[in-house]
């Protein structure tokens, strides 16, 4: 071995020369190479002796400039390569396959590679590999001991004890492995800190599903008006709620612990073309949007409201934010909101703060009410006991001193909405002054209009005085005290309205008492307590370590029971203590396929826990024990049936979010900050519909059994009503109008479709300003393709602007600049022009004719450019050429990308290239059904892999 | 034994007027410790990714990171600025670096800041980092044996961790990112019920353990090679929890220290990283103070770019762009100011975190004279693996002089060689830490 390294690091010293005096050669067989990337399954396997030195030489003139010594080009060193393919090197030698095969290597600036000599490299490589392979085979990359992830852990634990809460807050979180999964064996440790929060759920979940004592008294409370009632004014609050309307019940008495269950009688007002109102329902200890409370459900309410319809929530009141013991606001409040957004601002009663008169200002009121106040004319001579009443007196006194205060003020007072009320009142106290007088009029048998005339008659002056201090305020509105409402009213165009009929809570449920997760663990108290400890540990154990149990494995708990049981205080907390101790076993917490190193076939049990937590994240359920009990797991028709079966159980939408989030890192768009500045219209709340938008993709192209090429271009979206604003196309027709995402056919014109146009992709790839060209080609080479980039070498520079426009110029010649530096361009060439492609597309994935950038604070606006050449050299324009280019030229890459991208999420572990065949088999299996992924799925479950261990 | 409330309002909390800050083992809260015993001596180690402005153009010299000048004589740059009031209690130190991360990805080594290891294409076996060395040694002593932050919690990947301590088989341990959930475990009182309920629990536990231990290790038997080094992750991961039962048992009859939980932002989250930042500090602040803890690390941040949460933090901030990029725009115009204000605000921070320990009192002098804290990244500016930025502060009773900008050729000094230093400075016995070739007497008094 050391010495073939001497050999080659002489060979590597003298290649410059060789390098240079092959310059000439030429180029034109650069066209046959490239092709050649068609023919790698074609190439011979067979090795011929003595290759290794023509090899040697083929290397040495073409690689170990760039890959050799100690400053290597993207961390690939070739000159000391283990010839004879052992250890990592072979995933090496993979890359280079790959590479050399599809002519990004070497690269253009170089000496050319002859025909002969790029097929007597690959061969080579490929003839090695296959050797490998079959060396290999069976003692490697075995699905490594697995232990189940955060989430796996609590859908099983929820399943195993029937109780479903988040057993895992504190749990810290799951590493992912290098190609992104969450479940690979390898990547997932464990720690002290682990087994600590282990026992405590495991204890938690126990004190819950076990119970002790009189059964809990149970809460009901039926609300038919919103509380607190004078919140009934308030043109938000109420039963019909228009959007960002909210219904507020109040409980004084609640559980502290148990399901609850909240039931709404609501139906819907939506006016034609309008958007359908969504009905959310939480829970939490006040109803000012400052305390916590977290939701219970969501809904669109679509039923009209003559027929209301009944709509049920869920959930354990543990998992809400319950008041203290003695808390200073006691009491939850169920609040139900119409959380439809139509943009019509819901015109809200100013907040307003009277204007304060000064002392001086308040004495020549007085003063000029004294003197201004209007007299009434005498009824007839004499008649005293016709005096009008103090309370017309005192009216007529208020209404002159509103106008004295009114007179001291400019029309342009800051405080517009006092004005508003003043004025408003103003013209209150006129008409009641009018009603008043006639009032009185009556009352001495007097005509009222002609009273009323000689009384104006009499105050002339006073009056058009008033009338021409109310003048001066000609332009501001009048505001309604007591409604709030501007008066005349503002024609109101209807909205979308949820109706609320009336909201009920009850809880805690409990069917029979014990209740039946207390039954299910522990048998029924008529038998012996040891005989009852003993069935109640069995049955957990062959639960929870998902296969039959023996006695070896019984009889440690057991007596660990027995231990216990004397001091414990009783029955239930000595087997709550017992069985906490099943529960962190590593049979329960990982998956566990013991096996000496030699492979083997799974067990049928072991098969149905694989089977299991690919489509469900959880245990196998009771059908799927029942037929690993009956050993049929291994007839692949019984198989492809049971897969069908599981895929259309719900539970599969775990396989979908995982799976998918993972697969293209959805994850990561809560790593992006959007800066408000530049997005000002963006909304927050958009992030997670974004991600729900690429999950329902995915969803549909499994679940309605299209072809996986739509995850590339598609004619439709998959969408709901704020996503379809967020984009622009909520006119479109069809486009979806409430809050569910639906399937929405495209216009064939639409540059949209498939993954590379959705929101989530474009963001995850930006930098919350601008879009990221370079992280949106690595994620389309390693998420799509399959062929990831290799990371920044130690030591890259800076991307140096010395240039004085760069601000102005385009990202592409941005990234141009960036690639003169030949240390840069070795990697980027072959990375960037993958991610220019979407530069028509913004940081929050919106289309874009320009692109805004700040140059010494001031905008620029620069054009985009998004025609590239590829590595290949294919010229693309944007993302429509990229899309097409993609389907053309790249369906095999990414059938392959995408097959051991599942293939990984469904054994734990990376695929190496010891899989190689295994993935090929897949491979035609995908792309002979039309590239159908639950076709994929059962050939997966049917796979030799997939049932070995 | 009656219980102080540790109310602290903002005022006391920043001067630290002694008095509301009763030091608990003096008051018997230490399991071990006497009023005879001595006092404790303790380490924190803070990091964070991507570097700094290290070698800034003439008209940005302000957002150099690095002082200007050297030795005694050496101004601060706006960056350290809230330094100076702290001068006699700090060292910056310049131009050394871990060997063994040359060799490594400009991303890659975070992982090794405190265990000086040679993480290798193929192979991720890490060493035992500095503080858990520490904490081996002197962890008993407290209620925890250390405290393991980062603004991303959890282990992350190998050469992308999200922690800086790894035990003593190099396996990574689990950061806690949550203040609540940090809050909780070092001040929450136990809702399992009454004392008796506890121990007896405890005692339970103790056997559960044992057993599962014996079961597990019949298991190993059964297994392949692969699966038996994952469970060999378990079982000592099991025994690990089995040896902290006996201190937790001894720890059960002590209460955990009264501290009031609106002297800190415990719901802060990392979208707010002014408030989140603070919170996390003055957990390690309070958990020293209280002697919960005597070893404590926190990763401000990882260098996995974008793939992390604090990658986000400047951009919270305000500032154009993340952490990475600001990190990689130090050369276009204006990127150094623009990097060097985060790094200014991660060492106004910093800065009152000492100062937050050289206020509390302690026997002759405060907290910070008998604690070592180092505060630094394994990059000098994004992906270039040498010349840490570095700044020491400290120790002053323990042996350990400052007021210095030292400045090192990295051939003849390693960052190994200042954790020896450390090692010996804090009484923890070694004959050598991962690489180290020798003292690193420069901050000896």
């Amino acid at each position: 071995m050391l010495l073939v390294l001497i050999l080659l690091h002489g060979v590597c010293l003298e290649s410059p020369v060789d390098a240079q005096s092959l310059q000439t050669q030429g180029a034109a067989e650069k066209d046959t190479a490239e092709k050649s990337s068609i023919d790698i399954v074609s190439l011979g396997t067979e090795i011929v002796d003595g290759d290794e030195q023509a090899i040697h030489a083929i290397l040495s003139q073409h690689c170990f400039d760039c890959h050799g010594g100690d400053e290597v080009a993207a961390a690939l060193r070739l000159d000391s390569i283990d010839l004879t393919f052992r250890g990592v090197d072979a995933e090496t030698w993979h890359d280079v396959l790959n590479q050399v095969n599809r002519g990004e290597m070497p690269p253009e600036d170089q000496p050319e590679m002859t025909s002969e000599s790029r097929q007597k490299l690959t061969r080579w490589i490929r003839a090695n590999l296959d050797r490998l392979a079959r060396e290999r085979k069976g003692d490697r990359n075995q699905t490594v001991l697995r232990r189940l992830t955060r989430y796996e852990y609590n859908n099983t634990l929820c399943d195993l004890l029937g109780i479903d809460l988040n057993y895992v807050r504190d749990f810290p979180p799951e590493p992912s492995s290098e190609d992104g999964f969450k479940n690979n064996g390898a990547a997932l440790g464990i720690s002290a800190l682990q087994v600590e929060y282990y026992l405590a759920a495991a204890r938690y979940a126990l004190e819950k599903a076990i119970v002790e004592g009189p059964a809990p008294q149970v809460h009901r409370h039926r609300f038919e008006e919103t509380s607190p009632a004078k919140n009934r004014n308030d043109p938000l609050v109420g039963n019909r709620m228009l959007p960002g309307g909210r219904f507020l019940a109040k409980m004084l008495e609640y559980p502290r612990e148990g399901e609850f269950i909240i039931r709404a009688m609501a139906g819907a007002m939506v006016p034609d073309g309008m958007g359908i109102p969504r009905m959310r329902v939480s829970l939490g200890m006040r109803s000012d949007t400052q305390s916590p409370a977290k939701v219970v459900g969501e809904v669109d309410v679509a039923n009209p409201e003559a027929q209301q319809q009944l709509f049920e929530f869920r959930g354990r009141i543990e998992e809400y934010p319950l008041p203290g013991h003695n808390p200073k606001f006691p009491g939850m409040t169920i609040t139900v909101s119409n959380v439809h957004e139509d943009g019509v601002k819901t015109p809200k009663p100013p907040k307003y703060k009277a204007i304060a008169l000064t002392a001086e200002q308040k004495r020549s009121v007085s003063i000029a009410v004294k003197s201004h106040t209007p007299k009434l004319p005498p009824v007839a001579e004499g008649r005293d006991e016709d005096r009008p009443s103090s309370a017309v007196i005192s009216a007529i006194s208020k209404l002159q001193r509103q106008v004295e205060e009114l007179r001291l003020l400019p029309a342009d007072h800051s405080n517009q909405t006092d004005l508003a009320y003043r004025l408003y009142d103003l013209e209150q106290g006129i008409e009641n002054e009018s009603k008043l007088l006639a009032d009185h009029a009556e009352k001495v048998g007097l005509n009222a209009a002609e009273f009323l005339e000689r009384y104006r008659e009499a105050n002339a002056p006073l009056l058009v005085d008033r009338e021409q201090i109310m003048n001066r305020f000609d332009a501001i509105p009048r505001i309604d005290r007591k409604t709030k409402q501007m008066v005349p009213e503002e024609p109101v165009q209807p909205r979308s309205t949820l109706v609320l009929n009336y909201l009920e809570f009850e809880g805690p449920l409990y069917a029979t008492w014990p209740p039946e997760h207390h039954t299910r663990l522990l048998p029924p108290s008529g038998l012996p307590e040891r005989e009852r400890a003993e069935r109640a540990i069995e049955s957990l154990m062959s639960r929870a370590y998902r296969r039959p149990v023996s006695e070896s494995d019984v009889l440690p708990v057991l007596s660990f029971y027995d231990e216990i049981r004397h001091h414990s205080p009783s029955f239930e907390e000595a087997m709550r203590e017992t069985l906490a101790m099943v529960l962190i076993s590593p049979d329960f917490l990982y998956l566990v396929e013991p096996s000496a190193n030699e492979s083997r076939p799974l067990s049928q049990h072991e098969l149905a826990a694989r089977l299991s937590y690919l489509l469900w994240s959880t245990m196998p359920d009771e059908d799927l024990r029942r037929l690993a009990d009956s050993g049929a797991l291994g007839d692949a028709g019984v198989m492809e049936k049971q897969v069908r079966l599981m895929l259309a159980d719900p539970r599969s939408q775990r396989f979908v979010d995982h799976f998918t989030d993972q697969w293209l890192d959805l994850s990561g768009l809560d790593r992006v900050a959007i800066n408000p500045a530049r997005y000002p219209k963006f909304d927050e709340r958009l992030k997670p519909l974004m991600k729900k938008e690429t999950q329902a993709f995915f969803s549909a192209v499994l679940k309605q059994d299209l072809s996986a090429l739509n995850f590339i271009e598609s004619d439709f979206l998959t969408i709901n009503l704020p996503l379809a604003k967020h984009y622009g196309i909520s006119d479109l027709e069809g486009a979806p109008r409430g809050g569910d995402f639906e399937l929405v056919d495209l216009p064939s014109d639409d540059p949209r479709g498939g993954l590379l146009t959705q929101a989530s992709f474009l963001m995850i790839n930006s930098n919350g300003e601008d879009s990221h060209p370079i992280r949106r080609a690595v994620w389309l080479l390693d998420r799509l393709l399959g062929d990831p980039p290799a990371p920044p070498p130690p030591d890259v520079p800076e991307l140096d602007s010395g240039q004085p426009d760069f601000e102005s110029l385009t990202l592409k010649q941005q990234l141009e600049v960036h690639r003169t530096k030949s240390a840069c361009n070795d990697c980027h060439r072959g990375i960037d022009p993958w991610g220019i492609a979407f530069e028509s597309y913004d940081a929050v994935g919106l289309h874009r004719d320009s692109i805004r950038r700040i140059k010494d604070r001031k905008t620029v606006n620069v054009g985009v450019d998004d025609q590239v050449t590829l590595p290949d050299g294919s010229a693309i324009d944007g993302v429509v050429g990229m899309k097409r280019y993609l389907l053309q030229n790249e369906q095999d890459r990414f059938a392959r990308s995408l097959t051991g991208k599942l293939l990984a999420y469904s054994l734990g572990r990376s695929i190496g290239f010891e899989d190689r065949d295994c993935v090929d088999e897949l491979v035609a299996v995908f792309q002979a059904s039309d590239y159908r992924l639950s076709d994929l799925i059962v050939a997966i479950a049917q796979s030799k892999t997939f049932q070995m261990k | 034994m009656t219980q102080k409330s540790w109310h602290l309002d903002r005022r006391t909390f920043l001067r630290g007027s002694g008095v509301a800050l009763a030091l608990p083992w003096m008051e018997g809260m230490s399991a071990h410790a006497s009023n005879e015993s001595p006092l404790p001596n303790r380490f924190c180690a803070i990091y964070w990714p991507f570097g700094v402005v290290a070698a800034p153009k003439e008209d940005e010299k302000d957002w150099g990171w690095f002082p200007n000048g050297t030795g005694k004589d050496f101004q601060f740059t706006k960056v350290l600025q809230s330094m100076e009031p702290l001068r006699e209690k700090i060292t910056v130190i310049g131009g050394i670096s871990h060997p063994n991360g040359w060799s490594m990805g400009g991303h890659d080594t975070g992982d090794i800041f405190l265990t000086g290891a040679k993480l290798d294409h193929g192979s991720f076996t890490n060493t035992i980092s500095l503080d858990q060395v520490i904490a081996e040694e002197i962890g008993a002593e407290t209620r925890f044996g250390s405290l393991t932050l980062s603004s991303d919690g959890g282990v992350g990947e190998p050469t992308r961790s999200m922690t800086l301590a790894f035990s003593k088989e190099g396996r990574p341990i689990p950061a806690l990112a949550s203040p609540r959930q940090i809050y909780n475990r070092l001040f929450g009182q136990e809702q399992s019920g009454s004392a008796l309920k506890q121990r007896r629990r405890l005692q339970n536990t103790s056997s559960i353990l044992d057993r599962v231990l014996e079961h597990s290790r019949s298991l190993n038997r059964s297994l392949g090679q692969e699966d038996q080094r994952k469970l060999d992750e378990y079982l000592a991961s099991v025994d690990a929890v089995e040896q902290r039962i006996g201190r937790a048992e001894a720890w059960l009859d002590i209460p955990k220290p009264a501290v009031d939980e609106s002297s800190l932002d415990v719901d802060a989250s990392q979208e707010g990283p002014k408030e989140y930042i603070k919170a996390m500090y003055d957990l390690i602040s309070l958990a020293f103070r209280t002697d919960s803890t005597r070893v404590a690390t926190y990763m401000l941040g990882q260098v996995a770019g974008a793939t992390t949460i604090a990658n986000a933090f400047p951009a919270c901030l305000g500032l154009s762009g993340n952490w990475h990029g600001l990190a990689h725009g130090v050369g276009k115009k204006g990127g150094a100011e623009n990097l060097g204000r985060f790094d200014q605000f991660l060492a106004e921070n910093h800065a009152r975190f000492l100062q937050s320990l050289a206020d509390a009192q302690e026997g002759q002098g405060s907290v910070l004279d008998r604690t070592i804290v180092l505060y630094g990244s394994s990059n000098s500016r994004t992906h270039n693996n040498h010349n840490y930025p570095l700044l020491l502060a400290g120790g002053n009773h323990l042996g350990v002089q400052h007021g210095q900008y030292l400045r090192y050729n990295e051939k003849e000094m390693r960052l190994s060689n200042l954790y020896h230093t450390i090692l010996d400075r804090l009484n923890v016995p070694a004959d050598t830490f991962a690489d180290s070739t020798g003292e690193f007497t420069d901050i000896l008094a």
